[in-house]
């Protein structure tokens, strides 16, 4: 383990090793490692990267709308500094992707203006020594749990990659003068609106370029999370992440099991 | 997969035992309860009938304590990693895991399922707790146990009744539950950098670096206990990752799971059928709406 990617820290080396010699550890439930197994897929070990990201300041002007660039590539930069470190992890592994991936963003009390952003998934590799990683020749890497991993297989797609977009928004406040116009009336508040309607867009048009670079055919599992962190409620992070996929080369054209219909008895 | 090294702590003989459990496993079939004795336990109904479809039943609700005490002063001096928590734990651990064992083995159980674990620290005492169902071979008319296994053979895990069931099913069995932890309390950073860096977006190199190095001391130590008890792999991995209470910038990081290894020849691949539940949802009893006349 001499040629450790220059990226990762100091001390990530020594398990990884230990993981090359057949040991492997995973948060997969006894489920997903059944059907990650079903699949032909063996899982080779936990892996994780992430990255302490002091977030920069950015002037807000009280009553304009518009992006805090400063802002957004702080969440843009840190993510990829973890997801990378995570692949980097992965690929030292000799997986063939990465999947139920969970990417947080933890604020500690010490780290003042500061913020961790951690992503953490199991590795897998083929049993049958094909290789599954993506257009890039890097792992895959999915936040689809072992059952949807399973079930996005049967109808002849494979995960290419977790594609995001984000985009930190300020949102004007109203002025005084319309806030007394506005009072007592049922009207939109078309600037409020607005500024939503621009920081979705932005979000989401971000994640479908970083799936169109990946030529993927669609992204499956999208979520669009917004959260004010610790900015105030004015500045809001929207956060569009999603599963990029592609058809998968071996795929012999067999349909999906049709589902039977149960009525559980365990309610 | 390579093979299992030899369990470095354990006796010798623990290989051997799996495989009478292997095979135990491998033929069981369904046992009826021959109504020989009391039973406790916190399982569902669906629970202790999948456990006879493999030839067990629960025994009783089991607990184990660890408790040790750390040496004063730990949390406030110093930088990088706080041994002597880490060693407080490793020992809490060690001494609740043979306490449990140890009740599973006077019940004549093979092991105990669905373990709950409690990881409590205190600037001066770090407690573990652990309760689960202890679960042994069905007894026959005369009370006798099918088959039982030595103290150092039975297993830990903290996969639920069901989630046993289905592994051991599909080759698989647990052999005991490992945990790694570690705490490392934060760097400071230098007064010159913090003013520098306060309108900046930079990456805190020192901190990634402490967090990351306190990430694969625990993991290191995970990794290790898998190896010591034979494991091939651990499922289920739980990370609990969270300031300390009272020492905040002290950051805690606990990794466990359930060492497992496959008894069979090889995997089992379960049929897999999709279905569609078509039941709606169930409106629950509530006895107290009845007591405040109704909904208001």
């Amino acid at each position: 383990m001499t040629n450790l990617p220059s990226d990762l820290p100091e001390g990530a080396g020594a398990r990884l090793a230990e993981l090359e010699h057949g040991l492997f550890t995973s948060d997969l439930s006894v489920n997903e490692f059944l059907l990650v197994k079903q699949l032909g897929f063996h899982p080779l070990g936990l892996v994780m990267g992430s990255s302490i990201y002091h977030i920069g300041l950015q002037k807000r002007s009280w009553g304009s709308s518009q992006e805090l660039t400063t802002l957004t590539s702080a969440m843009y930069n840190a993510r990829e500094l973890a997801m990378n470190r995570m692949e980097e992890e992965a690929d030292q592994l000799g997986a063939d992707g990465v999947v139920g991936v969970r990417l947080d963003v933890n604020f500690y009390e010490w780290g003042h203006g500061s913020a961790e952003f951690i992503a953490i998934g199991t590795a897998v590799k083929a049993e049958d020594g094909r290789s599954y990683r993506n257009r890039l020749g890097k792992p895959f890497t999915s936040d689809l749990s072992g059952q949807d991993f399973w079930a996005l297989a049967q109808t002849g797609y494979m995960p290419q990659a977790l594609v995001m977009g984000t985009c930190v928004y300020h949102i004007a406040h109203r002025g005084l003068g319309q806030a007394i116009s506005q009072l007592g009336q049922n009207q939109e508040l078309a600037n409020f609106t607005q500024a939503m309607y621009d920081a979705r867009e932005l979000a989401m048009k971000r994640m479908q370029d970083e799936a169109s670079n990946l030529s993927a055919a669609g992204v499956v599992g999208m979520r669009l999370e917004e959260k004010s962190h610790q900015w105030g409620e004015h500045t809001i992070e929207f956060l569009s992440i999603g599963t990029a996929v592609a058809p998968r080369q071996d795929f012999d054209g067999t349909p999906p099991p049709r589902p039977t219909a149960v009525i559980s008895f365990d309610n | 997969m390579s093979s299992s090294p030899v369990p470095l702590g354990g006796p010798q003989n623990v290989e051997a035992d799996l495989a009478e459990v292997g095979r135990a496993l491998a033929e069981a079939q369904w046992a009826p309860d021959a109504g020989a004795a009391v039973t406790t336990s916190d399982l569902s109904l669906d629970e202790i009938l999948l456990l006879h479809s493999v030839g067990l039943e629960p025994v009783e609700v089991a607990f184990g304590v660890g408790c040790t005490s750390v040496a004063f002063g730990v949390w406030q001096w110093g930088m990088g990693t706080v041994v002597d928590a880490r060693q407080a734990f490793a020992s809490a651990l060690a001494t609740a895991k043979s306490s449990l064992r140890g009740r599973a083995h006077q019940v004549g159980a093979v092991g105990v399922v669905g373990v709950d674990v409690q990881v409590d620290m205190r600037p001066h005492v770090c407690t573990v707790v652990m309760t689960g169902t202890a679960v042994r071979a069905v007894l026959d008319e005369r009370s006798h146990s099918r088959f039982r296994v030595k103290y150092h053979s039975s297993f830990l895990c903290d996969l639920s009744a069901r989630d046993f069931v289905v592994l051991a099913n599909a080759g698989w069995y647990p052999l005991d539950l490992v945990a790694g932890a570690s705490y490392v309390q934060a760097p400071r950073r230098a007064m010159g950098d913090a003013v520098r860096q306060s309108t900046q977006n930079v990456e805190l190199s020192n901190f990634t670096q402490t967090l990351y190095q306190a990430r694969e001391e625990a993991m290191a130590d995970l990794q290790r206990g898998i190896e010591q008890v034979g494991g091939t792999g651990l499922l289920d991995a739980k990370i609990l990752d969270r300031p300390v209470p009272f020492a905040r910038h002290v950051v805690e990081l606990v990794v466990y799971g359930t060492a497992v290894k496959m008894l069979a020849a090889e995997h089992q691949h379960p049929d897999i059928s999709l279905v569609v539940p078509v039941d709606d949802r169930v409106r629950a009893f509530e006895a107290t709406s009845l007591r405040t006349g109704g909904a208001e």
